[in-house]
């Protein structure tokens, strides 16, 4: 197989998605191949870099008049007025956002428009008549946006600055997170350099966790409050699991939500609850096609593990409670699945 | 559609507003044609209620709106106009940038993410940041799935590519690709 095919295909490997036929191939390369291994690592930590930069974009502040015309189909803010945001004229320039937000578009729609571009001359006629035609409306359309311009000037120089005030924060704040990430990113290169083979699916879901655990606003993916989405979402990527979140409200742990991960080109399940006071303890869960296997408890660096299979599934919590503790979490976790 | 139906679904996607309009900038690169596009596209939603499978998830099929809209729509409608013709630097307004100097510096992911077509990076924010599968986000782009597959790739390779590239090491630049 050709070198590009074997690198858009790895792609689709390190998300889970590739087909098992397709997937020898890689896992061959992958063997025999440093570089191969190196492009693998750096696709799953620029997930991670990836979902910082779009995470950022949530955080946009959603204008009020946006809000009130779709919950109470309230005017449009294009022609109300009424909204708190103050409308600045058309031909205003855009906000200042992040480049990735102010980029798009330009690419194909600078194509489109030369592939548009005909020498003949009776579609020119009738262009130069439509672009007359829009000449006058611009001109009509300037005059009314001058007297809007004048109109709100005043509050849209207050709001430019509020504006430039709260991108900066805004900027600052992602820098800092990002930062972080990449920090997180040297460690975890590291931690898989130094196991550059596939391992056990379990150590390598420690090892996130570690990384995970200490964040607190990254702390989840999809947070508790979609518990049923979360059900839905992760069964369905775990060869229809049907399954419900586990209350462990028992041992004092709240859930907080979930992600998923991706080992050895597997997807695995992983739900976070948080202690009062303390650290997240996990719940993961893999398709695997091994034996089933009692509950077993183990140890990786500082933190404790209890993993079991049943029925095509593997299980494991994970955290830094005392291995009783733990295994008690894993017996009332197993009552969530019905295998 | 009754009223409390109504209500309901609008406080649904009143729910969902943020990540419409994260959407809504993948595609069309600003927040001012988002919120047009978000806007729209609720009110499609609103008048096609009845073609909703309850259950489903609401954020794929209002993507799956906004995709179609923008593509049939808006996007045309910008070129006719002759809109489309803008250096991505000039949108990021040059007064607040010196104003704030270092803090504005962009970020690299940033700028390579900014750099990317726009359909790779609609396929990108579904399946990175919104854990749609390949399936989903074929369904969502109306597209097939290798199509998926391939824009999804093109995008995650030429990120990686970038971001990894050794200092003095020129390696072939996979972005003026173009879009898949």
């Amino acid at each position: 197989m050709d070198q590009a095919k074997l690198r858009e295909d790895l792609v689709a490997y390190v998300d889970g998605e590739l087909p098992a036929a397709e997937a020898r191939a890689i896992e061959s390369w992958l063997a025999g191949d440093p570089a191969a291994q190196e492009l693998r690592r750096h696709l799953q930590e620029d997930v991670l870099a990836l979902r910082g930069l779009f995470g950022a974009a949530l955080r946009e502040p959603v204008p009020a008049a946006l809000t009130a015309a779709i919950g109470a189909g309230r005017v449009a803010p294009t022609s109300a007025g009424g909204g708190t945001v103050v409308e600045l004229p058309r031909k205003a320039r855009p906000r200042p956002v992040a480049r990735w937000l102010a980029a798009a578009a330009i690419a194909g729609l600078v194509v489109g428009g030369v592939g548009g571009f005909l020498g003949e001359r009776q579609q020119g006629r009738q262009e130069i008549a439509q672009l007359q035609q829009q000449l006058v409306q611009t001109q009509q359309q300037d005059q009314q946006q001058m007297a809007q311009l004048q109109q709100t000037q005043q509050q849209g120089q207050q709001q430019m600055a509020q504006l430039q005030l709260q991108l900066a924060q805004m900027q600052q704040q992602g820098q800092q997170e990002i930062a972080q990430l990449h920090g997180q990113l040297d460690q975890t290169q590291q931690q898989l350099a130094a196991a550059q083979q596939p391992q056990p699916w379990i150590m390598q879901v420690a090892q996130y966790h570690k990384i995970y655990a200490r964040e607190q606003r990254h702390l989840v993916e999809v947070p508790a409050a979609e518990t049923p989405h979360i059900e839905q979402w992760l069964g369905k990527r775990l060869d229809d699991l049907a399954f419900k979140v586990p209350d462990l409200s028992a041992f004092g742990l709240t859930f907080k939500g979930a992600r998923m991960l991706v080992v050895n080109g597997a997807p695995v399940a992983q739900l976070v609850y948080l202690p009062a006071d303390g650290r997240a303890v996990a719940l993961c869960i893999i398709h695997s096609k091994k034996d089933d296997k009692p509950l077993t408890a183990s140890q990786q660096d500082d933190l404790n593990l209890v993993d079991w299979r049943v029925k095509g599934y593997g299980f494991v919590v994970i955290g830094w409670e005392n291995p009783d503790a733990l295994r008690a979490i894993a017996e009332a976790s197993q009552k969530g699945f019905a295998l | 559609m009754g009223e409390a139906e109504e209500a309901a679904f609008r406080s649904e996607m009143v729910a969902l507003l943020p990540r419409l309009r994260r959407f809504g900038c993948s595609l069309t690169g600003t927040l001012e044609l988002a919120d047009e596009l978000v806007q729209a596209a609720c009110e499609r939603a609103l008048q096609r209620f009845h073609q909703w499978v309850p259950g489903s998830r609401l954020d794929s099929w209002l993507y799956t709106i906004m995709h179609s809209i923008w593509c049939n729509e808006i996007r045309s409608r910008r070129v006719r106009q002759g809109a489309g013709r803008v250096d991505p630097d000039q949108l990021v307004d040059a007064g607040v940038e010196s104003q704030l100097g270092a803090r504005l510096t962009l970020t690299k992911i940033d700028r390579i993410v900014a750099r990317l077509p726009e359909e790779q990076r609609a396929v990108l924010l579904l399946v990175c940041a919104e854990g749609h599968s390949y399936r989903e986000a074929a369904e969502a782009l109306d597209v097939p799935i290798g199509t998926v597959m391939s824009r999804l790739a093109r995008a995650r390779l030429a990120v990686t590519e970038e971001l990894h590239r050794r200092p003095g090491v020129r390696e072939a630049a996979q972005f003026s690709g173009g879009s898949a």
